[in-house]
């Protein structure tokens, strides 16, 4: 019993910790060097940002975010986007 | 120019075949050397706090060829131990967000140029571009298609190894194979190019010839703007880390 009530309490607390820590989001101004298809969605590199972002199939913007993507690449023109850290995961894009 | 000026005047002096007008113009040039000797030289930096003065006493250069880039950089040589003291001292700067590996080695590599460079202490840049994939100690896994750090070169049993400074990644300096070895997990299939280029490149898009010859100031501003933005992003991921 008393093993049932720490555990509770542990997944309580952990859940807790979650639910208050805060979302944390980048946000750069950039050109699109490379976009590649994958199984999951894309892996974009950027002109100067050192990082592999991505887009993911499940965001319901997939989409329009890969269209606007590829077009910054194929223009050679910035785009801004917001990404969530830590999953480098483009949530959101801008002309 | 001064030496210009003092040779047009005795020149002058010796070939003027009146006396008295050679007194005169004896009398004239004494006073402008005088005033020339006072005004000593025009300090073009000295209205400008922004701009970095390179140290009196630069260390001993030598060239590192780049071939994959077709570039002769040429690069201060110091000892091990040089090397270690600033490398400690750029580590220890809290305004260079070392602990913040997800991305901005760009603007990271190019404060520690510039800081080094005020120290008389000219380094280049080490490119290494591929799927590089690191472990931080803060953040876990990151995955880069390239990596920039500070290179210069160490006098090392007689020969000269480029070594990079990245405490982003190390806790001292470290041979450009073995830092380059971290980041591909010494396979091949991993490393698509590496190169090296003067202090003044900031992306991989400086790579190619004519290389730049100055830190330009938007390089500078984004410097500036992508560490002061990632220092507050590290801020938050400490606090939920702590949380």
């Amino acid at each position: 019993m008393l093993k049932i009530l720490i555990a509770s309490f542990l997944i309580a607390s952990s859940v807790f910790a979650d639910t208050k820590m805060k979302k944390i989001s980048d946000s750069f101004n950039d050109k699109v060097k490379m976009v590649k298809e994958t199984d999951e969605g894309i892996k974009l590199h950027f002109e100067t940002h050192a990082a592999v972002y991505k887009v993911n199939k499940t965001n319901p913007k997939f989409e329009q975010l890969k269209k606007l993507l590829e077009k910054s690449k194929n223009e050679n023109k910035e785009v801004k986007v917001e990404v969530s850290i830590p999953a480098m995961e483009i949530t959101s894009a801008h002309n | 120019m001064l030496k210009k000026i003092i040779l047009s005047a005795l020149i002058a002096f010796i070939t003027f075949p009146n006396l008295s007008a050679q007194d005169e113009l004896k009398s004239s040039f004494e006073k402008v050397y005088g005033a020339l000797k006072q005004a000593g030289t025009i300090n073009y930096q000295e209205n400008c706090p922004t701009c970095l003065k390179v140290a009196n006493n630069p260390k001993k250069l030598s060239n590192l060829v780049s071939e994959s880039n077709h570039q002769t950089i040429e690069l201060s040589v110091v000892t091990e131990k040089e090397l270690a003291k600033y490398f400690d001292e750029l580590a220890s700067n809290e305004n260079i967000p070392f602990g913040y590996a997800y991305d901005g080695c760009y603007a990271r590599a190019h404060k520690m140029s510039r800081i080094l460079e005020g120290k008389g202490i000219i380094t280049g840049k080490a490119f290494v571009e591929g799927n590089l994939n690191v472990v931080s100690p803060l953040l876990g896994k990151v995955n880069w298609w390239y990596h920039v750090a500070p290179v210069v070169l160490v006098k090392k049993d007689g020969k000269e190894i480029p070594y990079v400074i990245d405490p982003s990644l190390f806790k001292k300096p470290i041979p450009f194979n073995e830092w380059r070895d971290l980041m591909t997990g010494g396979k091949k299939e991993n490393l698509d190019n590496q190169y090296f280029t003067n202090r003044f490149s900031y992306t991989p898009n400086d790579k190619a010839p004519p290389p730049k010859l100055s830190f330009t100031d938007d390089d500078i501003a984004s410097t500036q703007s992508t560490m002061a933005g990632y220092r507050n992003t590290l801020s938050q991921i400490v606090k939920n880390h702590a949380k």
